[in-house]
């Protein structure tokens, strides 16, 4: 103990010895403080929105834990968010047929089937741009196109294929850069042995490319999973969970959606389902984001 | 059948990578059953000639040619012919080992597969005969389903051999394939060459003079994309015609 308090009090006499110690030891602390303010605001969401719906999720009172998750809200919306909950697992897994299958495949198309060139610059500035549109604008965008001009009706259909547009540019991105860092020999070597392109790609750059792949796909779904914006204008709201893919049957719920219509509900007791259903969602999201982490710390290790 | 008197011949050859002139006018032939140089300083062609022998600079959308290459008497650039057959009776190996993303057993087997063979007994033994040709099986037989990036670099360069073996091609192409390696490495690999030409016609580029000298029969030199002097090996390097063959086996150019 007495060691660490002599060395404190040398470093700090250091410190004061001359202008150009001070100077330095100051940027140090400078350093330290900003650190401090950019990491706050996500611990202190974290306490904020845990201090409310902390019970909500982890208690095991009546209608907290896992009965929060299994109870449809029910009259005055006294009882779970099942509806929510359920709305955004369906949403994202429909978005995820649709968005992912495209966005890979493009890029497959881009990265290997062209050269460099016109319509590749304008594929890529495209899905740039696509990637810095607010969300708000794809939600009306939705309603316009899908729900309005195409004749689907607001519903589990429009809402997951807005967030299916929301997340190509940035899988799309992703699968391009992970394809890009296959190494060409990897290509030959497959085309060398009598493969055509298709079975190079599909068997060897595609699975050379898999890991950075899955990060991009997961880090899309943990970005759409969040939002409300697309949703408010296409997938209307429900107090069930979609029967029907067209109509009034198939409105749906989502864990954003809740969140936001709740805490704007004067009802007091709906605060602590509101901020619940964040923490779960925050929970979700960043348990996607560790796994794609996990993921991608893979990809080193396992290509040459 | 076509009549032909080496599998593979090259006929007034020149390339052009865009306007850039790589090779020029080049006719040379390989003899089966040997091991034939490609030499040259950086630059020359060498792995643009081992390339254009395979198809493999169709993929450099610039690349341009004259010429013919026969394999077994005829054209590989004919329309019509398929590059895929082509490829599998010309195997290759690279400068850097590139080991598939796999275990060791679906390295092998990728190329058996692509040219439908499904039978496990008959893949089974293509695994080891190839490994054992490759001189690995003993070193990989108990840990066939481990990924081959695991393997070190000389093993892996032996695994590529092995995988360019797996569709039984006649001719095989390497790209300076030891000199990514360790001493130690490359001269296992150097023996591997010199004992697969008894089944295998083997055309081999290198820049290194002591080991065109160590493994080839016949060897070619290039000199800035122009075919210098082709001839035996021997003859080559203790009695070259042209003064510039002389001056890179004396290493005042390479």
């Amino acid at each position: 103990m007495s060691g660490r308090r002599e060395s404190l009090i040398a470093y700090l006499l250091s410190v004061t010895q001359s202008r150009r110690h001070f100077m330095d030891f100051l940027f140090k602390v400078f350093l330290g403080v900003i650190i401090l303010i950019v990491v706050s605001p996500f611990f202190l969401i974290l306490i904020q929105v845990a201090s409310i719906g902390f019970w909500q999720v982890f208690g095991s009172g009546p209608g907290q834990g896992i009965e929060f998750f299994t109870t449809f809200p029910g009259v005055g919306l006294e009882g779970g968010i099942r509806n929510a909950f359920v709305g955004t697992v369906e949403l994202i897994v429909l978005a995820s047929a649709v968005g992912i299958p495209l966005s890979v495949f493009g890029a497959v198309y881009i990265t290997e089937y062209t050269t460099p060139g016109w319509g590749r610059a304008i594929v890529e500035f495209a899905s740039d741009v696509l990637a810095g549109i607010p969300s708000i604008v794809f939600g009306a965008f939705g309603f316009a196109f899908l729900v309005d001009f195409l004749h689907l009706g607001m519903g589990i259909v429009a809402g997951s294929l807005t967030l299916a547009f929301m997340m190509i540019p940035t899988v799309l991105r992703t699968t391009q850069e992970a394809l890009r860092a296959v190494p060409m020999s990897l290509r030959e070597a497959s085309l060398a042995l009598g493969a055509t392109k298709w079975s190079t790609t599909w068997n060897v750059t595609l699975r050379a490319a898999f890991p950075g792949l899955i990060t991009g796909v997961l880090l899309a779904i943990g970005r759409v999973m969040g939002e409300t914006a697309p949703l408010i204008f296409t997938a209307g709201n429900s107090l069930s969970v979609p029967t029907e893919l067209t109509g009034s049957g198939s409105w749906v719920a989502s864990m954003p959606y809740t969140i936001w219509a709740y805490i704007s509900d004067p009802r007091e007791y709906l605060q602590a389902k509101a901020h619940g259903t964040a923490l779960a969602l925050m929970i979700m999201v960043l348990t996607v984001d560790i796994i794609a982490n996990i993921i991608s710390r893979k990809v080193t290790r396992r290509l040459v | 059948m076509t009549e032909f008197k080496h599998h593979i011949e090259v006929h007034n050859l020149s390339t052009w990578f865009g306007k850039f002139a790589v090779l020029k006018d080049i006719s040379c032939y390989f003899e089966d059953n040997t091991v034939t140089a490609v030499m040259g300083p950086s630059g020359c062609g060498k792995s643009t000639l081992l390339r254009s022998l395979n198809r493999l600079n169709d993929l450099v959308p610039t690349f341009r040619r004259e010429g013919e290459v026969r394999f077994r008497g005829q054209d590989i650039y004919e329309t019509g012919y398929s590059v895929y057959d082509l490829r599998k009776q010309i195997g290759m190996v690279f400068q850097r080992p590139n080991p598939f993303p796999m275990s060791i057993r679906d390295n092998i087997e990728y190329g058996p597969r692509l040219h439908g063979i499904k039978d496990d007994d008959e893949l089974e033994k293509i695994v080891e005969t190839s490994l054992k040709k490759a001189a690995l099986w003993d070193e990989v037989k108990d840990d066939l389903e481990k990924p081959a990036p695991n393997l070190s670099g000389g093993q892996q360069q032996r695994l590529c051999i092995a995988r360019a073996l797996s569709v039984d091609p006649p001719v095989l192409l390497a790209d300076e394939p030891v000199s990514a390696l360790d001493p130690i490495s490359a001269a296992k690999i150097e023996e591997l060459i010199v004992e697969l030409k008894k089944d295998y016609t083997i055309i081999m580029v290198t820049h290194n003079v002591q080991q065109a000298f160590r493994v080839s029969d016949q060897a070619a030199f290039l000199y800035l994309g122009e075919l210098i002097e082709f001839d035996k090996t021997e003859r080559i390097l203790e009695a070259p015609a042209d003064e510039r063959t002389e001056a890179f086996i004396t290493g005042r150019i390479g």
